[in-house]
């Protein structure tokens, strides 16, 4: 062994071989660590969306359907954001893997950190309402986002499963003509039966979602219609509870 | 090859340091590990005694190139492990044939299946070891670094861990697996060593 170990003292001094810079080590962590980072963000931002999906999500819609409830289940999960959240959920683990203490961590011990940054990550993001302000800025600027933003309108694009929105294009004697989402002209009819919110505002582009049933190709049978904005219901709510106290507080003095 | 006995004394660490501006103090690194680490290239691999030298003259040179790069937290001995396992198994990845020997010494052997599969040393026949070499070439890798690291380089599980890079849990499944493994083929190969 003596003669390989001279031999190598006198290779690293005639090749003149130094020990690698700290810096260019180091650039193999800062990038690892970079990619983690960057990983933990995106898949933070899937389970934002997936949160804002869930808590934008017309709930009430299972109240009205009886059947195919798991079906209508299985047709609004936002699986693109699950999917993305998934893929990139795998990608900081493998790439956690790969920073310079990484292989110390158990797997389970490694994906309870992973996720936990991801849905920490995405709580906060929630917290400070970030979903409406991104919401807002990819509806502006990326085209494609609406396929995997609405699952409300996705929801109520269902006719043969008695749910249809849209917004008025027109009114006519017979009903009203009615935009769906994807284009579709429909003309919806009303009858005795058929129940209108009061807060729902008739008129053209006025958007609403319609509960009933499918005729014939695009005519549709309303039993009951809402407004599409859930906001629009809570302010005329709000205002029927001011109206209510008022009437009230008028009434209690010709009483006494 | 002599060197001074003031750095004879200095750990690793020091030596470490002192070597990134004086490679001569690299040679006392050197003598302290060329045995150990000729050893485990021997047991991994099968190569003769020259590409055994050719390989740690390599593995010398990478563990100098990568000086800077020592975690202190770490073992300097898990390190070097490290540095000359992976440089093995490269080797292994360029060779185009398959390996059908091993380079591992029969003494080794008997003390290897005394502490993995049980089998008294005082029992082991000749013949027998032979078979049993070819059995341990046919384990995958994974199993057999961990068990020569584990029961012939005598390593514990934390410094199994940084050497391999694998989580501690991990390291204790390949060995526990490598062991049934082994014990499984020398019953199907119906190999007595008595």
């Amino acid at each position: 062994m003596e003669e390989v170990i001279s031999r190598t003292l006198n290779q690293i001094k005639q090749d003149n071989i130094k020990p690698i810079a700290c810096w260019r080590l180091e650039i193999h962590n800062y990038v690892f660590w970079s990619a983690f980072a960057l990983m933990v963000v995106i898949s933070g931002l899937s389970f934002l969306f997936i949160i804002h999906l869930t808590t934008e999500m017309d709930w009430e819609v299972f109240s009205l359907v009886s059947k195919n409830k798991l079906r209508l289940v299985t047709e609004i999960l936002p699986y693109f954001w699950l999917l993305l959240l998934a893929v990139f959920l795998y990608l900081s683990f493998v790439n956690f893997r790969f920073t310079r203490k990484g292989y110390r961590y158990s797997n389970r011990r490694l994906a309870a950190i992973v996720v936990g940054l991801s849905v920490g990550t995405g709580t906060l993001a929630y917290a400070f309402r970030a979903d409406e302000k991104l919401d807002t800025a990819f509806k502006q600027s990326i085209p494609q986002y609406t396929l995997v933003s609405n699952s409300n309108e996705r929801m109520w694009s269902k006719p043969e499963m008695g749910l249809l929105g849209g917004e008025i294009a027109g009114i006519q004697e017979q009903g009203l003509e009615l935009r769906d989402f994807t284009g579709h002209m429909w003309l919806v009819l009303a009858d005795e039966h058929t129940m209108v919110s009061p807060a729902v505002v008739i008129k053209p582009k006025s958007r609403i979602k319609v509960f009933g049933q499918q005729e014939k190709e695009s005519v549709f049978l309303a039993r009951e219609i809402r407004p599409w904005d859930t906001i629009q219901v809570k302010q005329f709510i709000q205002f029927r509870q001011h109206i209510e106290r008022i009437q009230i507080q008028t009434k209690q003095p010709n009483q006494q | 090859m002599t060197f001074d006995a003031e750095w004879l004394q200095k750990t690793d660490q020091e030596l470490v340091r002192l070597a990134k501006d004086n490679p001569d103090y690299f040679g006392v690194i050197m003598s302290r590990y060329s045995d150990p680490l000729s050893r485990y290239i021997r047991r991994m691999s099968y190569f003769n005694d020259e590409d055994i030298e050719d390989l740690l003259q390599e593995i010398f040179v990478k563990i100098y190139r990568n000086l800077n790069d020592y975690d202190q937290s770490l073992k300097f001995s898990s390190w070097i492990y490290r540095i000359a396992h992976n440089h093995i198994i490269d080797q292994f990845r360029k060779a185009s044939s398959k390996l059908k020997t091993t380079s591992l010494e029969n003494n080794d052997l008997v003390n290897f299946l005394k502490s993995t599969v049980n089998i008294e040393k005082e029992i082991i026949n000749r013949d027998c070891l032979e078979k049993i070499k070819a059995l341990i070439m046919e384990l995958p890798v994974k199993y057999r670094e961990v068990l020569i690291l584990r029961f012939l380089e005598e390593k514990d599980y934390d410094e199994i861990m940084d050497i391999l890079q694998k989580p501690k849990g991990t390291v204790a499944t390949l060995i526990n697996r490598g062991r049934s493994l082994l014990k499984e083929k020398i019953q199907a190969a119906n190999i007595k060593c008595y």
